[in-house]
Parts: C-alpha cells; structure tokens; sequence
C-alpha cells in the first residue's frame, strides 16, 4: 500500500505516503488523490517515508497538479527525500510541482 | 564476474527489479545508489515497453571490480516488417527528437520502420567481424552516440516548450540519463530478425564492499 494515513478535514486533505511510488503502486494514489479535487481545495501529500519515486509516479503527481489547476484547488508535496528531489530536479518537476 | 539472465514482460516488472536490486545489494550498493539502480532498471524497460508487444525481453546483468551493469534486450522487428509490428516500434521511435542516447534508439527504431533501410551504413563496424567470425550468421552493430548525425531524418520545426506535458514525453529518458555512468546501444541481427540491446552501467563509489561471492 502507497498510501500510509490519509487526514480529510473536508476542504484540506493531507495523505501520507510510504515506500515506493512506482508502476505498481501509482494507480493506487490515482485512484485516491484525483477524486480528492472535487471537493477539497487544499491537498497535502506528505513524502516523509517515501522512498522511491519512477516515472509512473511522476505522472500521477502531474496528473493531479492539473486536476487542482483546472477545479481552482492547490496540491502540495511535503518532506521530500534528498534522493526524490534529485529526481524532480532531473525531470523538470521541480518547476511543475508545488514543493516544501 | 558475476551475471544473472531472466526474462521479463508486464506482469512480472515489480518481480524483476527485485531481482535486479537484489543483485545489486549483494555487490555492495546500498541505500541512495541501490535505489537508483532499481530506477534505471524500470525506467528502460519503460522506454523498451512497447516491444514487449512483439515477444518477451531480457534482462542480463553483471558486475566486474568497478562497476554493475544490466542489459536489456528487446524485440527490433525484422526484414519483412508488417504493419502491426512497425506500428508498435514507431512507438518508440517517436522519442526520436529527443537528445542523447534516447534520442538515439528512438532515432533507430525509426530507422528501421523504413523499408529496405541499410543500418550498416551509419553503424560502427567495430564489431561486425568478430561475431561474424563466430560462424553463427549473428552480425551486430555499435551506434555510438556520435553517429546519429548521418542517420537520414525529416527536418522537423523547432518546437520548444516547458508546459508540463512536454516533460512527460522526457521523464524515462532525463532519468536514465542523469543517473547512469554510461550507456551503450547495440542492434543484433541474425537471419533477418533484430535485437537491440540496451546496457546501463552504474560505477562503484568509494566505500562500496568488493569480492563478495554468491553461492
């Protein structure tokens, strides 16, 4: 499981997630975090005990950057590992996603 | 040396690169690196994915005093292309505007989706006698990076943008490139039928434990 807690307060969402976001374990977030904008405004992942992140993870996140532009709603990634952001800083995402 | 061969398709991806991770912790990776091999190990078989189509592809690895690599080596087609397999290797050829050793195989696949194309022409010959000499029919080509220029391509206009889709089109080969010490493209040919072989090689650092035998 991808997702580790998952804190709704209605308009402002926080999921935590750990282990790896992978090809396996990206349509697991999909399934749960683009739902999410249809009524929150505000979501937070928390990518403290995430270790791994590929590619079909990459466009997940991306996936919901857009659906947060289009419903006017803000998704935030939090904690990020040293080794993570190396890869958002090699893919361009560091431009595209809301990063702490 | 050490080295392990296995097939890999779809449904076995997650199955693979715990193998391939599970080599590599034996040879001393760990931590930041062995996470990174596992990336590289996922992100080619993503760009190689849709010859997975055609037949299954493989996965060799191995390991010498100063560096692991793996090889993955996948379905190119062959000389009597039909329409179903060109349409899946034009899939990967579409990375072909892409720089580097990406751009590179996405430059080869579309190569070979042109009828009669003679890859022998703008290969590295380096290598060509010896298999040759091997007495098996199996001819091989290098593509070094510096050849793709005398590869025949369409002028194409410059488009040039950072809107998020574009970087979706870039994320497996930006990867593979930023973490890999080396990369090498190899096309085999043997009676007609094609192979390209794809090698990803990881350097040791400094502190990393060497000699270390598997049973």
């Amino acid at each position: 499981m991808i997702i580790k807690n998952t804190v709704d307060n209605g308009d402002s969402v926080k999921i935590e997630l750990t282990g790896r976001l992978d090809t396996v374990t990206a349509p697991e977030l999909q399934e749960v975090l683009i739902p999410l904008f249809d009524k929150a405004k505000t979501v937070d992942l928390d990518f403290t005990d995430l270790v791994y992140l590929s590619s079909a993870g990459l466009r997940v996140l991306l996936m919901g950057e857009k659906t947060a532009k289009a419903k006017s709603a803000t998704m935030t990634i939090n904690n990020v590992s040293g080794e993570i952001m190396e890869v958002f800083k090699m893919t361009g995402f560091d431009n595209v996603l809301k990063i702490k | 040396m050490i080295s392990d061969k296995f097939m890999i398709d779809h449904s076995t991806l997650e199955k693979n690169l715990d193998r391939v991770e599970n080599m590599a912790s034996c040879y001393g990776f760990a931590g930041k690196e062995l996470l990174q091999i596992r990336l590289l190990a996922e992100e080619t078989i993503s760009v190689i994915s849709p010859t997975l189509e055609l037949s299954e592809a493989w996965i060799k690895m191995s390991t010498d005093d100063n560096s692991f690599s793996f090889t993955v080596d996948c379905d190119a087609g062959n000389d009597a292309l039909d329409e179903k397999t060109k349409a899946t290797l034009m899939k990967i050829g579409g990375a072909s505007e892409q720089k580097g050793v990406f751009g590179l195989i996405g430059k080869i696949f579309d190569f070979l989706t042109v009828p009669g194309a003679d890859y022998s022409a703008v290969a590295d010959h380096s290598l060509i006698s010896s298999y040759a000499l091997g007495g098996q029919g199996l001819y091989g080509y290098y593509f070094a990076p510096e050849l793709i220029d005398v590869l025949p391509e369409e002028k194409k206009d410059d488009v040039k943008s950072d809107a998020p889709d574009d970087k979706t089109a870039n994320m497996e080969i930006n990867i593979v490139e930023g973490f890999a010490d080396d990369i090498q493209v190899k096309l085999l040919s043997h009676r007609g039928d094609r192979r390209l072989a794809i090698t990803v090689k990881k350097d040791f650092s400094k502190g990393q434990i060497e000699g270390i035998e598997i049973a």
